[in-house]
């Protein structure tokens, strides 16, 4: 069963769109289904983990613009949602620059 | 004559004791106001007193003529925290009411540095005051640090954030773009109404909803992501409170940022030698971090914008003088006077202590020895209205030594009128009315024995509600 979810974020190289999140198994392991509502499309993938393994999981999608991401996994009271800007590519004013 | 000296001193001493006890449900009723009581006399019409001493009690009001306050921003409380830490006060001003319903206004007047100084009217004498300080400024930094915390503990921004997610789940991003654009007046809502309970209002209203709510809107993605991340570091599955050291589930937001924001690269190592996590959870562990600081600075950077530029008011109440139930005492004595004194009956040879009410003829200012004043009508009666009273009493122990009174019982009714010849003391003539003790004469009883008969007085009085201020002039002059 997934434990927490860290890290939701977007990527767009002018390309490819995905959504990442990074998962993190309990004790159990074994085959998890995370649901993706990437704004207005839904995407579900599945993912074998270890026990107390912690793994990004990615999936491609077509959506646009600036929404509301959710994931969340079968089995699981974990969830994470953040505000995201599907179109925003590294290099783009505002893109964010993580410091220490 | 020999005895009658001996007797006369223990009839002052009954006096005395009469004194005390007629004192004592005046003294009962300020018991609460003992600093007023004991006020410096030095400082009181000085023509300015310090906030800080009126704050503490330490001098009394300025009555009877317009005087200023002077006070330096580091005294001033808003909302339960130090004005200091909260605003840069650049102007002071407000009102104030007096325990006789009148208001007054204070001009608004300029902060040079910290120190502040209003003025303030006449105020009538023995009243209590409350005034109410409007400082208006600038926010300081530090009040968006806890205004973060605030709105994220706030129950209405949890139900903002809940509609926001049933809004725009699923949702492309027109409508989430609406679903966002509620969020963030929400938001600037809850803002504004965390700083009222900390006592800080924008002086414009519309001023804060104009330059926050653009602020808001335009960083509401980390503004809800903070919401979202903050839950997620404090899931006790990451082991977070292993790397910071504390239990993070009760921290705030703010607290867990500066836990966060003290962590160097040695704590990290440290708890990767203690932790069972592995490399790829720690990792993810260190990135969530750097994006919730980065949140929590974006967050603290919209907020100062949005409110830098917007003057608040911060409210301040000060209360200064009697309590209700001495204000009651203070209002009573405008309109009667209770005195003790000694009284003379000439035809019964007979010196006594007594004790009476006296009823003026409307309210008076015991405490002015004014000259006439040219603005009443009939500056003369009223004058003489000032100082006649309407007299009743009852005339108790003999203070003459006399060996067989002639009044039954030893009290009389004493009536009459009352002349104030100052502050504290009084002259009163009347009758007094009493029933007759006489001696047989004879084995007979005389058969104007139990009548009751009236006799003149006249005799000096003391009032003993101005009392408390003679007493303490006395032990000023004691302790000088």
């Amino acid at each position: 069963m997934i434990a927490g979810f860290l890290n939701l974020e977007s990527a767009n190289d002018g390309t490819t769109r995905t959504v990442s999140v990074f998962a993190l198994e309990d004790a159990t392991g074994g085959t998890e289904t995370l649901q993706f509502q990437i704004l207005d499309q839904a995407k579900t993938v599945t993912a074998i983990f270890a026990k107390n393994e912690g793994k990004t999981v990615s999936v491609t999608h077509t959506a646009t613009g600036t929404g509301l991401v959710t994931v969340t996994a079968a089995g699981s009271a974990q969830t994470s949602r953040r505000i995201l800007d599907l179109d925003q590519q590294p290099g783009d004013v505002g893109t964010a620059v993580h410091t220490a | 004559m020999k005895m009658l000296f001996p007797t006369a001193l223990s009839g002052l001493a009954s006096v005395a004791l009469l004194l005390s006890a007629l004192q004592a449900p005046l003294a009962s009723a300020k018991k609460n106001t003992q600093p007023a009581k004991t006020a410096p006399a030095a400082k009181t019409g000085s023509g300015s007193v310090a906030y800080a001493d009126l704050k503490s009690h330490k001098v009394a009001l300025p009555y009877g003529q317009p005087f200023t306050i002077t006070g330096d921003t580091t005294e001033v409380q808003v909302g339960g925290n130090a004005l200091k830490d909260v605003m840069q006060a650049q102007t002071v001003a407000g009102d104030y009411t007096t325990s006789d319903g009148n208001k007054g206004t204070i001009a608004p007047s300029s902060i040079t540095g910290t120190s502040w100084q209003v003025a303030i009217g006449k105020l009538a004498a023995d009243t209590s005051v409350t005034f109410n300080f409007q400082l208006t400024g600038t926010l300081l930094a530090g009040v968006q640090q806890t205004v973060i915390a605030s709105m994220m503990a706030d129950p209405a921004y949890k139900a903002a954030t809940s509609q926001f997610i049933s809004a725009a789940q699923s949702k492309d991003s027109v409508a989430a773009l609406g679903a966002m654009t509620l969020l963030s007046q929400a938001t600037v809502d809850i803002l504004t109404s965390i700083l009222n309970q900390k006592g800080l209002t924008p002086k414009t209203p519309a001023d804060l909803k104009n330059s926050l709510g653009p602020v808001i809107l335009a960083n509401i993605e980390p503004i809800f992501n903070l919401t979202q991340q903050f839950p997620e570091l404090r899931n006790p599955a990451l082991h977070v409170a292993e790397l910071v050291g504390t239990d993070v589930s009760a921290l705030s937001a703010q607290q867990l940022y500066e836990k966060l924001s003290g962590l160097s690269d040695a704590d990290y190592q440290a708890w990767k030698s203690k932790s069972k996590q592995g490399d790829a959870v720690r990792n993810a562990v260190k990135e969530e971090v750097k994006r919730f600081k980065d949140a929590y600075r974006s967050v603290l950077a919209a907020l100062n914008t949005g409110m830098q530029s917007v003057m608040f008011q911060g409210s301040s109440s000060l209360v200064v003088g009697n309590d209700q139930q001495s204000d009651l005492v203070s209002d009573l004595k405008k309109y009667a006077g209770f005195d003790v004194g000694a009284l003379y009956a000439y035809r019964i040879s007979e010196l006594r202590s007594f004790a009476m009410v006296h009823i003026y003829f409307g309210p008076i200012d015991s405490k002015t020895e004014a000259p006439l004043d040219p603005n009443v009508k009939h500056p003369h009666w009223e004058a003489i209205r000032q100082r006649v009273s309407l007299a009743f009493g009852i005339a108790l122990k003999d203070l003459s030594g006399a060996s067989q009174s002639k009044i039954s019982g030893e009290n009389a009714f004493v009536y009459g009128v009352g002349v104030r010849l100052n502050k504290y003391f009084r002259l009163s003539a009347g009758g007094m009315l009493y029933r007759t003790t006489l001696p047989a004469a004879n084995g007979t009883t005389s058969p104007a024995n139990g009548a009751l008969r009236q006799e003149i007085f006249v005799g000096p009085s003391i009032d003993v509600t101005a009392l408390p201020a003679l007493k303490s002039i006395f032990a000023k002059s004691q302790s000088n």
